[in-house]
């Protein structure tokens, strides 16, 4: 059931109305949420409901023996047998196949032939999100940063809640939690607030990121016959079509929840005026890289053991993120990718700082430049995100890099560029400039842009509810 | 965490006033679009009332016949191989007018793929001949490959012209390339995507988006519909006999509205078979089933060429349905009394 169908829609107003119906009965309304939430994840596959309880299941009990055990030790073996459990399913269902074929392709090289066995495992859609969302709990309950929960209904919701089951965003506990334990209410603002999210959101995904994807999709269905504008251009297609269709999908999410009455993490701060690999960071895909950093970096050891080993860490976190997002060495790859990133600004940091203008002019001209840099060393990185084989990265590598060349199709990949996200740029820009610049407008200005951009929607949104790429990890 | 509303009491500041004032303006756009622009056909009841359809997407894009100063010209367009023909705007007084309704069994002559020489001119220059007095005037809006549904068009359109006299020629084998069609239709306004389509403002500027963008046209029969192979014949059979006669009892209900009298032409084929099989009753007999004196008549064209395709079908046939020179003859002379029943000519 995808956000931009019909069929989400009437769901939706089925269950907000019902919730709301039940007042500030919030227990009741832990119910419904639960209840709907597992309807919701059946109908991608209620073979995989089962799983789903399973891992909510392990991580409840657990967490309950960790808060109720005082030996260190005992503590730990809990905490590594939680976190083992998780990524065992993690790696079962998501890893394995890409495991066993990479292991029998390197055999094969070195001279043994073996034909590895088709296992067939399907994998269960936001697998990735809610086991890394259940075992962020664990560990602050083991962190003694939160109690444990003791009421499965409340721990139920916290896992399956349906606006970020199946693509997040990775929501924490200790944000989380509070709310669902405690009476909720739908103030005007937050009414309003969220219709305009997932008004944005179907703007983002419909209209921004489905009609890229056919820009997008046609060229890499020929990487080996692109010209260089072409290979240029879908590139610069498919980074508008990711973050349409990610920050748009993270839009709707965030603007449901909040007219269930909770409110969510943000996720997205306009990560193409990221003006280096850090600050991108902090800005994309926040839920995740806060994540790797609370869970993975800083337990390696994070900035505090040298240089060397800082490098190394920050290196290593990104190389897992990647992997996180698919089971395919193209993510292996953009992961490192942004690792080599994160060390070269990390090692550069006291050159940048150094050279950077002191003036206003000077340090606003620097700023920008380093903003088209980044964004263009964000779009680069997005090749092996979105290609399927190293061959097809390695293919429209081979096109940018030849001389001159034809424009082939490149000249309407631009107009569709140009014509899909023209609103979008203005709009993030202007909410760079001047943060929250809609909401201190006159109605007039707001409803303009409300106009044009319910007007997109209409005629020009890409019918038929096409899926989200996140769906996929 | 949202906390809980602070006032119950209302205010006015806290209506959503971007949100109404976007909803105003996409109004004004829409009927600022509805004041300046006009689809290119007679008017948009022509298909709402009967098939819904968007201007761009419809199969009757474009008028074959454009007023040009004080005149109407008829020219030949991509979709419509439409007699070419020029007429005045405004009826001259004492003119006669009469208009045609047909497909290609009423626009085509003798020779193949050539309309000189068919019954309706043939019809004419009988009705010329017999009153050198009056000032007649025939328009032929006969297309071949129409059927009902786009005649239908054409007679609303023809409305404009001031006839005094209707000709109407259907015949039942077009009727399944414009089921085609409306399945298409009906495919295309499915969804919440095709019910915009309704809005003008829309349409317009979808086309705007799709001509910048190059945008491929929708295909010309949207697969999925019920055209599939595994749909009953009968079914289909039988919507393609209720949607001609309902839109044959419309023009008959347009023509009575204005005081016009109409003569349906009867279906025929080489072989004497009528098409139309429904609970026993021809088409013909439908047709029949309308003649009401001289304001509705019928021309029982197989009555009228039965003998004469008993005899040898291809004496009047040059192929299955359309006549030959002494076919399009026998029509055109049968005819002629019934348009002189109906027009004040003597």
């Amino acid at each position: 059931m995808l956000f931009n169908t019909g069929r989400f829609a009437l769901f939706f107003l089925v269950v907000f109305v019902a919730y709301w119906l039940l007042g500030k009965r919030f227990r009741a309304q832990n119910v419904l949420l639960v209840l709907a939430s597992f309807w919701f994840y059946a109908c991608w596959d209620y073979r995989f409901l089962g799983l789903l309880w399973f891992s909510m299941l392990v991580d409840y009990v657990v967490a309950l023996r960790i808060e109720a055990e005082s030996d260190p030790r005992r503590r730990k073996w809990l905490i590594t047998l939680s976190v083992s459990v998780q990524l065992s399913i993690l790696g079962l269902f998501k890893y394995l196949n890409f495991f066993v074929d990479s292991g029998a392709s390197m055999l094969a090289r070195l001279g043994f032939g073996v034909q590895p066995i088709a296992l067939g495992i399907v994998l269960p859609v936001g697998i990735s999100f809610y086991t890394f969302q259940t075992m962020s709990y664990t560990i602050d309950v083991y962190r003694r940063v939160i109690p444990a929960e003791r009421n499965l209904l409340s721990f139920a919701t916290f896992v399956s809640l349906f606006p970020q089951l199946v693509a997040g965003p990775i929501e924490r506990a200790r944000r989380i939690l509070p709310q669902i334990n405690g009476p909720r209410s739908l103030p005007s603002e937050a009414l309003y607030a969220g219709t305009s999210l997932i008004s944005f959101g179907l703007f983002k995904k419909v209209f921004i990121a489905d009609n890229l994807a056919n820009v997008v999709d046609q060229a890499f269905s020929r990487t080996g016959t692109l010209t260089r504008a072409e290979a240029i251009f879908a590139l610069y297609a498919f980074a508008f079509q990711i973050y349409g269709d990610f920050s748009g999908y993270t839009d709707i999410a965030r603007g449901t929840a909040r007219l269930l009455g909770f409110d969510f993490a943000l996720n997205f701060r306009r990560p193409y005026f990221a003006q280096n690999p850090s600050d991108f960071w902090q800005r994309w895909h926040i839920s995740l890289s806060s994540w790797l950093r609370d869970y993975l970096y800083i337990p390696l050891g994070g900035n505090q053991r040298g240089t060397p080993r800082t490098l190394f860490n920050l290196f290593l976190t990104m190389l897992l993120g990647g992997l996180w997002h698919g089971a395919s060495w193209t993510f292996v790859l953009w992961g490192a990718y942004h690792g080599l990133l994160l060390v070269i600004h990390r090692l550069s940091k006291p050159l940048l700082t150094r050279v950077r203008p002191r003036s206003l002019i000077g340090g606003g001209l620097w700023s920008i430049l380093c903003c088209a840099v980044m964004f263009h060393l964000v779009v680069l990185g997005w090749l092996p995100f979105r290609a399927h084989t190293l061959l097809e990265v390695k293919q429209v590598l081979v096109s940018i890099g030849q001389h001159g060349g034809e424009w082939g199709d490149a000249l309407n990949y631009a107009r569709w560029l140009g014509a899909c996200t023209a609103l979008l740029i203005v709009l993030e820009l202007a909410e760079e400039l001047r943060p929250n610049f809609l909401e201190r407008r006159r109605f007039w200005t707001r409803g303009l842009v409300y106009a044009a951009v319910l007007l997109s929607l209409l005629i020009a949104g890409a019918p038929g509810g096409q899926t989200f790429i996140y769906f996929q990890f | 965490m949202d906390k809980p509303s602070s006032t119950s009491s209302f205010s006015w500041r806290r209506l959503p006033f971007g949100a109404l004032f976007a909803v105003m303006l996409l109004a004004c756009l829409e009927l600022g679009v509805r004041a300046f622009y006009k689809p290119p056909y007679v008017s948009l009841e022509t298909y709402t009332n009967n098939y819904p359809l968007a201007p761009q997407y419809g199969f009757e894009g474009s008028r074959a016949c454009f007023p040009v100063h004080e005149e109407i010209r008829c020219v030949v367009t991509q979709d419509m191989n439409i007699i070419p023909q020029e007429f005045p705007r405004q009826k001259p007084p004492n003119e006669l007018r009469i208009i045609v309704i047909g497909a290609s069994i009423s626009w085509e002559g003798p020779r193949p793929g050539k309309s000189q020489g068919n019954y309706p001119s043939r019809m004419f220059q009988q009705l010329e001949r017999a009153h050198p007095d009056r000032n007649l005037r025939l328009i032929n809006l006969s297309v071949p490959g129409f059927g009902s549904t786009r005649q239908l068009v054409r007679f609303r359109e023809a409305l404009e012209y001031d006839p005094d006299l209707f000709i109407v020629h259907t015949h039942d084998t077009n009727e399944v390339r414009e089921d085609k069609r409306r399945s298409y239709v009906r495919n295309l306004h499915s969804g919440i995507a095709g019910k915009l389509l309704y809005s003008y403002a829309v349409v317009v500027l979808k086309n705007w988006w799709n001509n910048a963008l190059h945008v491929a046209a929708p295909p010309p029969v949207a697969t999925g519909n019920d055209e599939a192979e595994d749909v009953d014949i009968a079914v289909k059979r039988e919507r393609w006999e209720n949607g001609l006669e309902h839109h044959v009892d419309t023009m008959l209900e347009l023509a009575k509205a204005r005081s016009i009298p109409v003569i349906l032409v009867g279906t025929s084929r080489s072989d004497t078979r009528d098409l139309s099989i429904k609970s026993g009753r021809t088409l013909n007999g439908f047709f029949a089933t309308r003649a009401n004196g001289t304001s509705v008549q019928f021309l029982d064209v197989p009555a009228l060429l039965r003998e004469a395709v008993k005899a040898r079908p291809r004496r009047v046939f040059k192929d299955a349905v359309h006549y030959n020179a002494e076919g399009a003859q026998l029509v055109a002379g049968a005819l002629v009394p019934l348009v002189e029943a109906a027009l004040p000519l003597r």
